[in-house]
């Protein structure tokens, strides 16, 4: 900044589920990674009332200050928390910006990146550094505004970077895994039906009439992502492709994927990735395919069919 | 703490020094292996690194010793194939070190990218609706890689410059602090992902989007003093030395020509350690010329002064490299080489490397100097013995020229010579 206005800078990186989703509730274990893309927030000093904008997300953008929490709901709620965890009053004196490719809604980690990237900006505002347990905290704080009773993964994620091993429960426990190497992804997208808490109801339904046959699956799943931690400890892609294939064959069967899924999944085949797969809850939403050699056609043929698309490196 | 002087070190063999390395920086004896093995660079690595490969090229390292730095002491590798280089760096380096040693200084990690926008109805609009949206130009690039916000870095402002006419364009400029990443791929992403944003708030075509090599944000500084009695030497006085030393810096200051061969010295101990680390050297190489220019006219990196009975100097120039990431984890040789050099921070590097690019300036100047002095020297003593022995004022000239050339400068040799002219005349 030319100008010698208090600025402050966050960012954090979306999610992506690379194996277990869905079987992590039946309490096997899943592999999450952070996107090489997220949300940045960028925090000028204004002497204006605090105000929190993100132009891309809700139409013409949102804006929202923490007094507002009646009319704006969670995010002023969010925005209020966040303020606080910094000791930031509502006196304010500065705007929130907050942008990114992210989107909403498709099982990404939006909600965890947008919360720790605004604990970040509004940290580094205030010539604070956040440590990552009270970073963890108030991110927590803000998931549990957007998400209820959130699994804790998105914002563990966004907050240490890392690749997580994940087993769900009362106390869930993550442990970080070390790639060999950057994984190539393409993330495409399309809107959702219906929210995770609807995908993960319909799937009990049908595991308490069919118990064994999806118990059955549920292990499967469970050992895929076991393979699935060693081929990226030893940067297999050739392996992770196949466990991606193998992953996704096994959610087809529990039903969680949808048309649009594996239409993706087949577009990014016939592109020449090494493997596709639904992430997330499924039901539309998104789906990863890896692709070490040209993503760009994967990208671009996803766009062609009516999909939104992205290229990352997980690392 | 390391100490970089290692007597004697230039006359012990190979093996030798290599217990040297071993016993004082502690080197293993694999990564002593990986030093005598110039091919330690495995070609299947080196095929996934450039296209065709079909080999793999060694050249040799070098210890450039004896360096104190803020107080601190290094032992430089570099990676050269001119003989002198590492020697007149450690010569020159001994005498900094006897005067106080070097202080240094770097800039933050900041690299330039540029967006150019062409079409641009109305400039100043373009500029106001960039300036207005900056907090969401860095929200957007930061998006890009939250692991450089995490490391304390990121992008975190923006400039805003316009061409007119003939080739009339826009370019917005992001800083990115690198932290100790060159940050090539990473700013180059940040500036791919603006420039959506960029258009439409332009109303522009956005084309180039790639960072600068002038990367003047990231500089680095080195000075350093010596007494003239410390320069004197091959029957020169110290005063002599410095004046020479002087005089060779003014001739680059003011003359391209010069600049040029003069900034190439500097260069050469730069880029040693430069490729010894696993940096890009052309990067580092285009970002010193470049900055050379930036008045207008090309001129020296360094400065040299005297100042009492002390002789000054200074260098500046930018210093894109980096600690982590990139090619500086590829190659097996650097990390052995890094493990010698011991900086823990990109700026520390960046330092290192600007006094290195000192005392190698320092190194020719003050041969060239001297040099120079000898053959002035030289030919004010032929004269004397021409006129000793009675030449005649026209012949002057020409007769000490040839008994220079015949390396016999005395009033007999002169009084021949002479009389051999005036025979042909």
């Amino acid at each position: 900044m030319e100008t010698q206005r208090r600025v402050g800078r966050g960012a954090a990186p979306g999610k992506v589920i690379l194996f277990g989703e869905h079987a992590v509730v039946y309490g096997q274990p899943a592999i999450a990674a952070a996107l090489g893309h997220g949300l940045g927030a960028t925090v000028i000093e204004t002497g204006n009332r605090p105000l929190l904008q993100i132009p891309r997300w809700t139409g013409g953008g949102l804006s929202v200050s923490p007094d507002a929490q009646e009319t704006a709901g969670g995010m002023a709620r969010a925005f209020a928390i966040a303020m606080e965890a910094v000791d930031l009053s509502s006196a304010g004196g500065f705007s929130v910006t907050i942008d990114g490719e992210l989107p909403l809604g498709v099982g990404l980690g939006s909600s965890a990146a947008f919360a720790v990237s605004l604990l970040r900006g509004l940290a580094d505002f205030q010539r604070q550094k956040l440590a990552e347990p009270d970073l963890l905290f108030h991110a927590q704080e803000i998931e549990k505004l957007f998400h209820g009773n959130p699994s804790g993964l998105d914002h563990t994620v966004a907050a240490t970077g890392h690749c997580l091993h994940f087993l769900a429960g009362k106390k869930p426990t993550f442990e970080t895994i070390h790639l060999k190497t950057t994984i190539p992804l393409v993330v495409a997208w399309t809107p959702r039906r219906g929210t995770t808490a609807d995908a993960v109801y319909s799937l009990r339904e049908r595991w308490a009439a069919s118990r064994s046959h999806y118990d059955s699956l549920f292990s499967q799943m469970g050992n895929i992502s076991l393979a699935g931690r060693a081929a990226l400890e030893v940067g297999d892609l050739t392996q992770l492709g196949q466990l991606f294939q193998d992953n996704h064959r096994c959610l087809q069967a529990c039903g969680v994927s949808d048309p649009s899924n594996d239409q993706m999944v087949d577009i990014a085949i016939a592109q020449g990735a090494l493997g596709a797969k639904l992430t997330g809850a499924g039901q539309g939403g998104a789906v990863i395919a890896l692709c070490p050699h040209e993503p760009h056609r994967v990208v671009q043929a996803m766009a062609e069919a009516g999909f939104s698309a992205l290229f990352t490196q997980v690392n | 703490m390391t100490d970089s002087r290692i007597p004697g070190f230039y006359r012990l063999p190979i093996d030798r020094r290599h217990a040297e390395l071993k016993n004082r920086l502690g080197l293993t004896d694999d990564e002593l292996r990986i030093l005598s093995d110039g091919s330690s660079l495995e070609p299947a690595r080196a095929d996934k690194m450039v296209e065709n490969c079909v080999g793999v090229f060694a050249l040799p390292v070098g210890l450039g010793l004896n360096f104190q730095i803020n107080d601190r002491d290094y032992i430089v590798p570099m990676v050269v194939e001119e003989p002198s280089v590492v020697a007149a760096v450690s010569n020159m380096a001994k005498l900094v070190r006897q005067n106080g040693g070097f202080s240094a200084d770097a800039d933050p990690g900041i690299m330039i990218a540029q967006v150019q926008v062409v079409n641009v109805a109305d400039h100043n609009q373009a500029a106001a609706a960039l300036t207005g949206a900056e907090a969401q130009i860095l929200a957007l690039a930061n998006s890009k890689n939250p692991n450089m916000i995490a490391r304390g870095g990121g992008a975190h402002g923006i400039e805003i410059r316009h061409f007119d006419e003939p080739y009339r364009m826009l370019v917005l400029h992001l800083l990115v602090d690198c932290v100790d990443a060159m940050g090539a791929n990473a700013v180059n992403s940040m500036a791919e992902g603006i420039a959506p944003l960029v258009e439409e708030l332009t109303g522009g075509r956005v084309y180039l989007r790639i960072l600068s090599n002038l990367a003047d944000r990231r500089c680095a500084r080195a000075r350093c003093r010596v007494h003239e009695n410390a320069l004197a030497g091959k029957g020169f006085s110290g005063a002599e030395v410095v004046e020479g030393i002087v005089q060779a810096y003014k001739f680059a200051a003011i003359d391209p020509y010069r600049a040029a061969t003069h900034n190439k010295g500097v260069m050469n101990g730069v880029d040693a350690v430069a490729v010894a680390t696993g940096n890009d050297w052309r990067s580092v190489e285009a970002g010193a010329h470049a900055f050379a220019a930036r008045g207008g006219r090309y001129t020296s990196l360094t400065k040299w002064w005297r100042d009492g009975d002390y002789l000054r100097g200074e260098i500046e120039l930018p210093m894109a490299i980096g600690t982590v990431g990139g090619s500086t984890r590829v190659h097996p040789t650097v990390g052995v080489l890094r493990k010698i050099l011991a900086v823990e921070s990109a700026r520390e590097l960046a330092m290192v490397m600007a006094a290195v690019g000192l005392a190698q300036n320092m190194g020719a100047l003050k041969a060239l100097a001297t040099e120079g002095i000898q053959r002035g020297h030289m030919s004010l003593h032929a004269r004397q013995a021409a006129l000793a022995a009675g030449v005649s004022e026209k012949l002057i000239d020409q007769v000490a020229a040839r008994i220079i050339a015949s390396g016999e400068i005395k009033p007999a040799a002169a009084a021949a010579i002479a009389a051999e002219l005036e025979d042909e005349s």
